[in-house]
């Protein structure tokens, strides 16, 4: 599909790859590749990819998470049908009668998840009483197809263009992100880093913030953005008691979520340049964390720059392309004015 | 079969009542002779004599209904035939606009918003997002209620099995395409009638209007079979399964196949060394509505799991099978029992 904005076949490609947490080597490597030659890039032992740029001057990280929530193979059953557990947090009722990928060592195979009648008792539409119906009909005959326990799954992610400027797709959350830091990056790398930067895209956040504590006790930084969604409750039938931003209203300055609160110095600066620039914001609180907890302990001033993001965790979630036009053109303002950023105490 | 035209037409928009895509495609497909009757069927008549056989398969497939907006743009819904409300959640639809197709999604509210695990959602408490922020924008894309909804189609191939939404219905469109081609080629002697009927899944509204014209001796409609088979909980009333040959409805609700169409379809079949199943279902059948007419009716399945989602799941060998039954059936029109050539007791009833 086409998505109209800059660079927007970056981004459609990077919706289309798998990478359930865990299993984020087809994100990583089209990554690698679109950031190839801009600084120095290091993957980590657990799978982050970092991108190294400028010497001088406080050092600060942007970082975007490439994995995204799936399901795992936990068993086969003798007629053919695949148990499973979730990789990350997911509502039941978004993985009912979907199709789904399998993900071997030979290749991709294709399956649904199963939909027990209607008529069956309750309890037996939750996710332990479902499976993956890959159309064999023995073990022997999945295990032909390279099937075994542990094989990631992902979810239909062919996305869509609603009004123009609505984009809806399985694997959003974070791969606009990933696409928003090759952008930065490329923006910083044109002219003189002002500061010594950070690119980093990390893995098996949707499992725990696992990479970004990993990138946390290995590194020290004065200053981290995290570029990730905002979950919104600005949505058709949502109850407004949290999270309330509107799409289409510019980034989210995400203030306080479960997991951390932001730092209100950084807030602040950010406000003030989006202001100078007539780039629109807005501020936030939400459920739900980010790569910013284990980040922010290591003693840096923290702000997620966030999207409003509807039906998170779904085959629908959805952004304003707007939105992240203008995220982009913030972060970049960040990057050109980073001499100002407020370090230290 | 693998047919650009079976992908266009499993993956056609085709809500109750509003069917008007798979008619073009089965129209550009089968020429100048198809005819449109006014509740929307679809028919091509081939050969003269008798007996009269019509052959039917629906083109609907169950969808939505937009009834109307909200002021935050929402486009309130609600079902059209028997829509499994459960699976509502995260789904890609496209609204039927006068102006081309408007795609939208049905959206929950996430985990993160949400303390503990969600609970049921029905289609009351449910919106297609079409992305408008107030009724304005919606109606500036061409969502002016009351207009029609189909459900996002994904149409693939998976270990021999076909998967899609409605695909075990379309199929039996299709194959009725290709006999079509077969009875043009060789036209047989006897009066056939292919139908693709309308309005199915709303109460059989296409076929129960064909049958009131009282044109036809014979009945054979094609259709899905929805099987559960160790997918459900509960012990099966249907020991139907998916790859195992075409379906003979016997029992759909009270009705039952007409013995005489039962014994000439399985003659046909040991014939050809085709495999049958029996099924039994509380599901309805066109060939009930032909019956009730005076005329001898059957049922011939394909056997579907996951019957009315996005991934009705129909085996390959299935459609193979039906498609060479079909073909002994026409050859032997005038071996069904009860039935002699030219002779018809009740036509002009």
């Amino acid at each position: 599909m086409t998505i109209p904005i800059a660079d927007g076949h970056l981004l459609a490609d990077l919706l289309v790859l798998p990478g359930p947490s865990g299993y984020e080597t087809p994100v990583r490597d089209f990554i690698v590749r679109c950031v190839e030659g801009l600084g120095t890039a290091h993957v980590d032992p657990i799978g982050n990819l970092t991108v190294s740029l400028g010497a001088d001057g406080p050092h600060v990280l942007f970082a975007a998470h490439m994995d995204e929530v799936g399901l795992q193979v936990t068993y086969v059953e003798e007629n053919g049908l695949l148990r499973f557990t979730k990789i990350g947090t997911i509502d039941d009722r978004v993985i009912l009668g979907t199709p789904v990928v399998v993900h071997t060592a030979h290749g991709s195979v294709h399956g649904v998840t199963t939909v027990p009648p209607a008529s069956a008792p309750p309890g037996a539409r939750t996710w332990q009483a479902l499976a993956i119906d890959i159309g064999v009909r023995s073990r022997a005959a999945a295990e032909t197809l390279g099937i075994v326990p542990g094989l990631p799954v992902t979810f239909r992610r062919q996305p869509v263009l609603l009004n123009r400027r609505y984009l809806s797709g399985w694997a959003l959350d974070d791969r606009w992100g990933c696409f928003a830091m090759i952008k930065l990056l490329r923006h910083a790398a044109h002219g003189i880093p002002k500061g010594r930067l950070t690119f980093s895209w990390t893995v098996q956040e949707e499992v725990g913030l696992r990479g970004a504590q990993a990138l946390a006790a290995r590194h020290r930084f004065d200053v981290v953005f995290v570029i990730d969604g905002f979950v919104t409750s600005a949505a058709p039938g949502h109850r407004r008691f949290l999270a309330y931003a509107e799409l289409g209203r510019g980034p989210v300055l995400r203030l306080v979520d479960h997991g951390a609160i932001a730092s209100r110095r950084l807030a602040a600066w950010v406000e003030e340049l989006a202001g100078r620039h007539g780039i629109p914001v807005q501020a936030g609180c939400t459920g739900g964390e980010t790569d910013g907890k284990p980040l922010q302990m290591t003693g840096a001033h923290m702000l997620p720059l966030a999207l409003a993001m509807r039906y998170a965790h779904s085959a629908v979630q959805m952004l304003h392309l707007d939105d992240l036009e203008h995220l982009i053109a913030l972060g970049q303002a960040i990057l050109d004015e980073l001499d100002g950023v407020p370090v230290g105490v | 079969m693998d047919d650009p035209f079976l992908t266009a037409l499993v993956t056609a928009p085709g809500p109750p009542g509003f069917e008007d895509e798979v008619r073009r495609l089965l129209r550009s497909a089968l020429g100048d002779r198809v005819v449109e009757d006014t509740i929307g069927n679809l028919l091509l008549r081939v050969g003269t004599g008798h007996p009269r056989v019509v052959f039917c398969a629906h083109m609907d497939t169950v969808g939505l209904l937009a009834v109307g907006l909200d002021d935050d743009g929402a486009v309130r819904f609600r079902p059209l035939g028997r829509v499994d409300e459960a699976i509502l959640p995260g789904r890609h639809v496209r609204i039927l606009t006068p102006r081309g197709l408007v795609p939208g999604v049905i959206g929950i509210a996430p985990p993160h918003l949400r303390e503990g695990g969600g609970t049921g959602a029905g289609w009351r408490d449910l919106a297609i997002d079409i992305g408008a922020t107030d009724r304005r924008e919606a109606e500036a894309l061409g969502v002016r209620p009351p207009l029609p909804a189909a459900f996002a189609a994904d149409f693939f191939e998976m270990q021999e099995h076909w998967v899609g939404r409605g695909v075990g219905d379309r199929l039996c469109c299709y194959l009725l395409v290709r006999l079509a081609r077969r009875l043009q080629a060789d036209p047989p002697r006897a009066s056939v009638t292919l139908a693709w009927t309308a309005q199915n899944e709303v109460g059989m509204r296409g076929a129960r209007a064909l049958a009131a014209r009282r044109e036809h001796d014979v009945a054979v409609h094609l259709a899905a079979f929805g099987t559960t088979e160790e997918v459900s909980p509960d012990p099966p009333t249907s020991y139907v399964q998916v790859g195992q040959g075409p379906v003979i409805r016997a029992r759909a609700g009270d009705a039952l196949a007409s013995p005489q169409a039962v014994a000439w379809v399985e003659r046909a079949a040991a014939a050809a060394d085709i495999r049958l199943q029996l099924g039994f279902t509380a599901g309805e059948s066109e060939a009930t509505l032909f019956q009730e007419t005076g005329a001898i009716g059957i049922s011939l399945n394909l056997a579907v799991r996951y019957l009315h989602t996005d991934v009705e799941i129909v085996a390959r060998q299935d459609v193979v099978a039906l498609e060479r039954l079909l073909e002994q059936l026409v050859d032997h029109l005038h071996q069904i029992p009860g039935r002699s050539d030219g002779i018809d007791d009740h036509s002009d009833c």
